[in-house]
């Protein structure tokens, strides 16, 4: 059984990495799942194409949470180029948990809001 | 005499080590239903109505006996009152279809927020079209306000639409009451029966609506198959929304004369083995009988709420244990997600739905993100709410 639920997700899920809203930002943008009804907002400080600051929040899945947090963690300081290359398969691997298919909207929702936002 | 002991045994999926608590979704489907609408392809298969040969002749008999069968199920008075569909959001779109020139502008129409959105959005949309006002009728102690309903209808409502079972709380509305309240006024009542007819015995007829729609996939028959009852005298004011093949009686390049009621309100080929397969679902679930149906679906409730009393952390939707309700549960756990839980019970083999249930008012109203159903057929047993009980536990334990 692939444990999607490990200790590490969980422990995002409860004590979640840049939640809330930046006292400063450039980009605001809302990401929602119909089927889940996971619901975030990603806020970021867009300086010279990279991120300087990035933050998010709203309602959501232990898998969305922790794969937001994991996301606005890891691409800070990324150029717009380098995010808009990031994969699903990468935001599973960052999470240490295999690829699957049941899950991935909840997952990859922060970093997809993100790529819209930016691209 | 089919007992309950045997059922489980008819439906070949549950060999798998699996605890399906989704038929509010969908049924399983006995063997019996599969192999007779595996008799039709590999033995008569054919199109209806048209053939002059012996395998035609068996379908179009076949399928006019679904008809019959479907009559008496739901005590229609008339067996020209039952359309078949490809489902209940079909068969509301077509009543929707076929009513909308009966509404004029300033009218309103009655909608509950717990409506599934097949019972709701061809509503609005007919609403929209026709310049018609929509009353909301709305929550009290989490499940419907009946009062407010009521409330609602005056003289200028034109139609109340309701599901005679909510697919999200389980509870068992006052049809009867409703569509009375609704006659007096002039105004028409539509049902969504999909909840209800593999629960509690219908007779249409006793109930005095106006119109009652449901699948077949939900009442141990197969998906792609639906019904729409419409009473006789109004189905006779209406003109076909639909039309092609075999629906018509004569044709020329200038003029159309239209196939009797309710042959017209059918056009092109229907799902003619999916007819046949809910026309054996209604054997079989009469075969069993509606006070074992019952006695059986209490007996699951109970134990629930028995099983639910010892977890405080288990909140039901519209949790009042005295309300008439069918095995249905949808519930909440403070701090897990509905769909993480749903998730996790999969991994414990148990399926479950969660989300909004395709009705979104309900979690509006409430403000929550949606729920986790259980929902219960014939197969289930008390010995699979123990195991779904302690996945809970388990689960509960992991988040906290």
């Amino acid at each position: 059984m692939n444990d999607l639920y490990r200790e590490y997700i969980l422990d995002l899920y409860r004590n979640p990495l840049n939640k809330g809203v930046l006292s400063e930002y450039t980009h605001k943008s809302h990401g929602h799942n119909p089927s889940c009804g996971d619901d975030i907002w990603v806020y970021i400080q867009m300086v010279d194409d990279k991120v300087k600051d990035i933050s998010f929040e709203g309602k959501a899945c232990a898998l969305c949470i922790a794969g937001a947090s994991t996301v606005t963690e890891k691409i800070k300081h990324m150029s717009i180029d380098e995010i808009s290359h990031l994969s699903a398969e990468q935001v599973y691997q960052w999470l240490g948990i295999e690829m699957e298919t049941t899950r991935i909207k909840c997952v990859t929702l922060a970093l997809r809001t993100v790529q819209e936002m930016i691209g | 005499m089919k007992t309950l002991d045997t059922i489980r045994q008819e439906f070949s999926p549950l060999t798998q080590d699996i605890i399906y608590f989704d038929s509010g979704a969908s049924t399983l489907t006995p063997n019996s239903v599969v192999e007779a609408m595996d008799a039709y392809y590999t033995q008569y298969r054919s199109n209806i109505h048209r053939g002059i040969y012996a395998w035609s002749q068996q379908s179009t008999d076949k399928y006019e006996l679904a008809r019959l069968k479907v009559a008496q199920f739901i005590q229609a008075n008339q067996v020209e009152e039952i359309i078949f569909t490809r489902g209940t959001t079909d068969s509301i779109n077509m009543i929707a279809e076929l009513l909308i020139n009966t509404f004029q502008k300033g009218q309103n129409i009655i909608i509950p927020v717990t409506e599934h959105h097949s019972n709701m959005l061809p509503w609005r949309e007919l609403a929209q079209r026709q310049e018609l006002e929509i009353r909301y009728a709305g929550l009290r102690d989490e499940i419907l306000d009946i009062e407010e309903l009521m409330g609602h209808i005056d003289e200028n409502t034109a139609l109340v639409v309701i599901g005679h079972v909510s697919n999200v709380l389980g509870s068992i509305h006052p049809i009867q009451e409703i569509a009375h309240k609704a006659h007096s006024v002039g105004a028409l009542c539509v049902v969504d029966g999909a909840q209800s007819v593999a629960h509690i015995p219908i007779s249409v007829s006793e109930l005095g609506v106006d119109a009652y729609a449901f699948s077949g996939h939900k009442v141990y028959g197969s998906t792609g198959v639906g019904v729409l009852w419409v009473k006789y005298e109004l189905l006779q004011t209406l003109t076909p929304s639909r039309t092609g093949g075999d629906m018509v009686s004569y044709v020329t390049l200038d003029t159309v004369e239209y196939a009797p009621i309710p042959q017209r309100f059918e056009a092109g080929t229907p799902p003619i083995a999916e007819v046949i397969g809910l026309s054996k679902a209604i054997d079989w679930l009469q075969e069993i009988g509606w006070d074992t149906i019952q006695e059986h679906e209490k007996k699951l409730i109970d134990y629930m709420w028995g099983q639910i009393s010892l977890r405080p952390w288990i909140h039901v939707l519209g949790g009042d244990k005295t309300m008439s309700r069918i095995g249905c549960f949808a519930f909440t756990i403070q701090g897990i997600h509905t769909h993480d839980i749903a998730h996790m019970l999969a991994q414990h083999n148990v399926c479950v739905r969660a989300g909004q249930h395709c009705a979104s008012g309900i979690a509006e109203t409430l403000d929550i993100v949606g729920s986790t159903r259980i929902t219960f057929g014939l197969y289930n047993t008390v010995e699979e709410i123990d195991i779904c009980m302690q996945a809970l536990d388990s689960i509960y334990k992991t988040f906290n």
